[in-house]
């Protein structure tokens, strides 16, 4: 099935609310509704502290709403499928990058693959795909380089690649350039936007930088728990 | 696969997880420790154990097969006694499975046996049943039945007196000692391949008693108590003397506890030795030359004659004559007639001079030629036994000889001498060596037969052929083996008192394991041989002496395996605790890998992992460490024996060396325990790690 014959949307979002009731009661989002066709590039804003980052997790099923449903790719997103969808069908990219230490670039981009169990040695499908993105990124001189070792940029740029790593139809990015000056933050844009572009992927962005919001397609701001189009 | 990768990166110490590395290393080590700990006790028990048990089948077997009442009421056994053929009296089982009539009944020339009796057992052709016989076709028509066995035995009471002769002070240079026992007496089977394993070796003393018997006649030895001492006749003597040597080749002899006249032949025309000087009024009367001139301990000053001084000095021989230098005086020449002594106890390589052994008159005059260093001086010559004794020697072990008992050149079976000047050989279990009885020593085995008008004693010569190790066996210190034949005889005067004899079938074969087995395959064919009501068959765990040892042995097993198993789980929980600091310390890697897409059960897995690798390897180490403790576990015995003053394992219950085979069932258990009491002290920290959440984790970082 190639992407032509898929469902349009992508993510769908119905009547979200989240509250954390420790130390006291406090409800970050409310009756939140959003629907995502493939293809999008949607980009998040608001003020710190309004639960971008939040409603992120809970679309990337890293969190649990305390109310309202998710569907992903058709799926109904509940306790037993949520590792699978987000191996296959989700990238994550993270302000902190969040690479694993220990690991090389090309370790860290073909992490996803080794989680999927598909076969990673030098000649299998993944592995090459892995060093086609980290070639894509500019980072394939230094794939066999601990991630300690590398920039803030070069960092975040093997991220990208790792999100990619599955080809997953939605990627989900939380204040990419967060940690990057402007110039830096300029490529990371680029290329979380190339790529969205070039292989049709879905990308939710949540971001202060208003020029990233503008580059995408679809802009929300989140303002007293709901989410408002602009 | 994915959690495995994980895994083993985990367990690579790094120096940023200092802590961690050092605990799972404290947690390895605590786990090698343990696990070293119980194979090594395991594998020690369970080789004592086996050898306890190869013992006391070395004197009987692992299985027994016992004639009921039924069989000595039965027509098959009592008709011996009215049938002339059987010269009217009734057989033993070992007469009656070679014998080759079954029924030696003639109506013709017998006398009528009496209508009481019962009826013959016959099978369907009509002829007598040979229950003897049919126990060992039922043995050999078993699976297996190439390894098995079958040999009849004979157990009876009698009484053993053994005369020792020993060297002593007293004008006859000898004196003889009684050592009477009242023991039971089994009938030795050569084919015991497992007694080989409980004979004692030779020790010293035994190659110096059985040297010194050479020249002892038994012609008095069935007296009550000799007068004399007889000495053999010198033609004799000299034979005998020639079979000693023939399969002993004594290689060193030793000073005795007097210390020894050095001949002035054997000292070298020039040589420097460190003496002790005794003088008295000044002069030198005697000068000891002392083995290690830096261990010597002189005679105590306080125990010598005022007039009377030890010195250490020098000793030096210049072209023949003796020099003497004390400290700070010049040399000064002494005569050769003042006394050179070594040492007490110094070793003396030496070999027999053959051409003595027709020459000497008595043991003392056999000759020998030493050649031997003593402080770096080499000292040669041909010198007289005299005092001196033999401290070492080693036997022809492809000889026969009527000597002792000794194992064929094939290592396979024992042989016993029988017959000989001195009677059968005996084989006398260990506590008769420990009251002071030599291999040689001889004696008599005296028993009570019933005549028509009274009780006569019976004796028949025997002497010291060998020890054994009974191991602890209740029986073992009053359980001596000698020749069927002897038995036979002893037994046939009993024959009115059953209570004080016992007369059987052994069956033996290679692994005693299968005893149970073995046992409920020959009932079932006793049954169908129509001969089951006639004997009982036991295994060794049955028999009566012995049961308690076996189920005490069990009960001790199970117990030290729980407790085995309660310190294992302590070694393990220390995985709990690294692996929760570990779990705390890659929160933010899970939360990454779970963002992902790993499951919580992956997660749950590397942990796990983690924890089952530690155990494996900590058990791993811990085998490795025991192999190496089992080769040398001996010498490492003997270190702690010598630090602690005495024995650690008394020889006469463990016998004098340890097993250093390592057990596989002790091994099977420690590794599967090990891997599994890991595995599962790595769920709890593996529970954590798949609870936390990784919304929170990445929200926190």
């Amino acid at each position: 099935m190639n992407y032509q014959d898929k469902p349009q949307t992508i993510l769908r979002a119905t009547n979200l609310s989240k509250a954390f009731y420790h130390p006291a009661q406090l409800e970050i989002l409310k009756d939140i509704s959003i629907t995502i066709n493939r293809g999008d590039t949607v980009a998040i804003m608001g003020r710190s502290g309004e639960g971008k980052s939040t409603l992120l997790q809970i679309l990337g099923t890293l969190d649990t709403p305390c109310n309202g449903g998710l569907e992903i790719d058709g799926h109904n997103i509940t306790q037993f499928n949520k590792s699978r969808i987000r191996n296959t069908k989700l990238g994550f990219v993270f302000q902190s990058f969040h690479l694993l230490d220990d690991y090389t670039a090309l370790e860290n981009v073909l992490m996803p693959a080794k989680i999927a169990r598909v076969p990673t040695n030098p000649s299998s499908p993944a592995y090459l795909r892995a060093c086609g993105l980290l070639e894509h990124v500019g980072l394939s001189s230094r794939k066999h380089y601990n991630t300690k070792l590398l920039s803030g940029g070069e960092k975040q740029r093997v991220a990208i690649a790792r999100a990619l790593c599955n080809n997953p139809d939605l990627i989900l990015a939380d204040e990419p350039s967060g940690n990057l000056d402007r110039q830096t933050s300029q490529q990371i844009h680029e290329l979380l936007l190339d790529f969205a572009h070039s292989h049709n992927k879905t990308l939710i962005v949540v971001t202060h930088d208003q020029e990233l919001a503008h580059l995408c397609k679809r802009r929300y701001n989140l303002v007293n728990k709901k989410l408002v189009e602009i | 696969m994915f959690e495995l990768s994980v895994a083993c990166k985990y367990l690579i110490p790094r120096w940023r997880q200092l802590s961690v590395s050092i605990i799972s290393l404290v947690s390895i080590l605590v786990i090698a420790l343990v696990v070293w700990l119980i194979v090594v006790f395991f594998s020690v028990k369970d080789g004592l154990e086996n050898s306890w048990v190869d013992k006391i089948i070395a004197l009987t077997a692992p299985i027994r097969v016992t004639p009921t009442p039924k069989y000595y009421n039965s027509y098959y056994y009592l008709i011996d006694s009215v049938s002339a053929q059987s010269d009217y009296t009734a057989k033993s089982i070992g007469e009656k499975l070679v014998s080759p009539q079954t029924d030696p009944y003639n109506s013709e020339v017998d006398e009528e046996f009496p209508k009481h009796w019962p009826a013959p057992d016959r099978n369907t052709q009509g002829e007598l049943k040979d229950l003897v016989k049919l126990v060992a076709q039922s043995a050999d028509a078993l699976p297996g039945a190439n390894s098995i066995k079958v040999t009849d035995y004979e157990t009876t009471m009698a009484n053993v007196r053994l005369r020792l002769v020993r060297p002593s002070a007293g004008p006859t240079q000898q004196s003889q000692q009684f050592l009477d026992h009242a023991t039971y007496v089994g009938s030795f089977d050569t084919n015991t391949p497992v007694l080989a394993k409980a004979l004692l070796p030779f020790t010293a003393a035994d190659f110096n008693n059985l040297l010194h018997m050479q020249s002892i006649s038994s012609d008095n030895i069935l007296e009550d108590t000799p007068d004399t001492i007889n000495q053999q006749e010198i033609a004799t003597l000299h034979k005998r003397l020639q079979a000693f040597f023939s399969v002993i080749n004594v290689t060193a002899l030793k000073t005795p506890a007097t210390g020894w006249r050095l001949p002035q032949h054997l000292l070298p025309a020039n040589a420097n030795f460190k003496v002790s000087i005794l003088t008295s009024h000044g002069d030198t009367s005697r000068i000891t030359i002392p083995n290690n001139p830096n261990e010597f301990e002189p005679f105590p000053q306080n125990l010598l004659s005022a007039h009377e001084q030890i010195i250490m000095g020098e000793l030096n021989i210049k072209d023949g004559k003796r020099f003497i230098k004390l400290p700070d005086q010049e040399p000064k020449e002494i005569e050769a007639w003042i006394p050179l002594l070594l040492e007490d106890n110094t070793i003396l390589q030496a070999s027999i001079d053959l051409s003595s052994l027709l020459q000497a008159n008595r043991i003392k005059n056999l000759h020998f030629i030493i050649t031997t260093k003593i402080q770096g001086n080499i000292l040669h010559g041909n010198v007289p036994l005299g005092t001196l004794e033999i401290a070492e020697a080693t036997i022809e072990q492809s000889k026969d000889t009527p000597l002792f008992a000794h194992l064929t050149p094939e290592n396979t079976t024992i042989i016993l001498p029988q017959n000989t000047a001195e009677g059968d050989g005996i084989l006398l279990p260990r506590s008769f060596k420990d009251a002071g009885a030599l291999i040689g020593d001889q004696g008599y085995l005296s028993y009570f037969s019933p005549t028509p008008s009274s009780v006569q004693e019976q004796r028949q010569p025997v002497f010291i052929a060998g020890f054994y190790d009974p191991g602890i066996m209740p029986l073992g210190g009053k359980y001596i083996l000698a020749p069927k034949e002897l038995i036979g005889m002893i037994r046939a005067s009993y024959n009115s008192n059953e209570n004080l004899t016992s007369n059987g079938l052994n069956i033996r074969f290679d692994n005693y394991k299968d005893a149970a087995r073995i046992k409920s395959e020959l009932s079932q064919a006793f049954e169908q041989a129509g001969i089951a009501p006639y004997w009982h068959i036991e295994t060794y765990q049955e028999y009566e002496y012995i049961k308690d040892l076996i189920q005490q042995l069990h009960s001790e097993k199970n117990l030290f395996s729980v407790i085995s198993l309660v310190v294992i789980i302590v070694a393990c929980s220390n995985i709990i605790s690294m692996l929760i600091i570990l779990v705390n310390d890659k929160k933010l890697e899970i939360g990454i890998m779970r963002s992902m897409g790993a499951s919580s059960v992956s997660i749950a897995t590397i942990f796990g992992i983690c924890g089952m690798v530690m155990g494996t390897i900590g058990s791993l180490i811990g085998i490795l460490a025991a192999t190496l403790t089992l080769r040398n576990i001996n010498e490492l015995v003997s270190i702690l024996s010598k630090l602690q003053g005495y024995d650690l394992f008394n020889p006469v219950f463990y016998g004098n060396t340890l097993p250093s085979e390592l057990s596989f069932e002790a091994l099977s258990f420690v590794v599967i325990t090990t891997a599994c009491i890991s595995l599962l002290a790595g769920i709890v920290p593996a529970v954590k790690a798949c609870m936390l959440r990784p919304s929170t984790i990445l929200r926190a970082e």
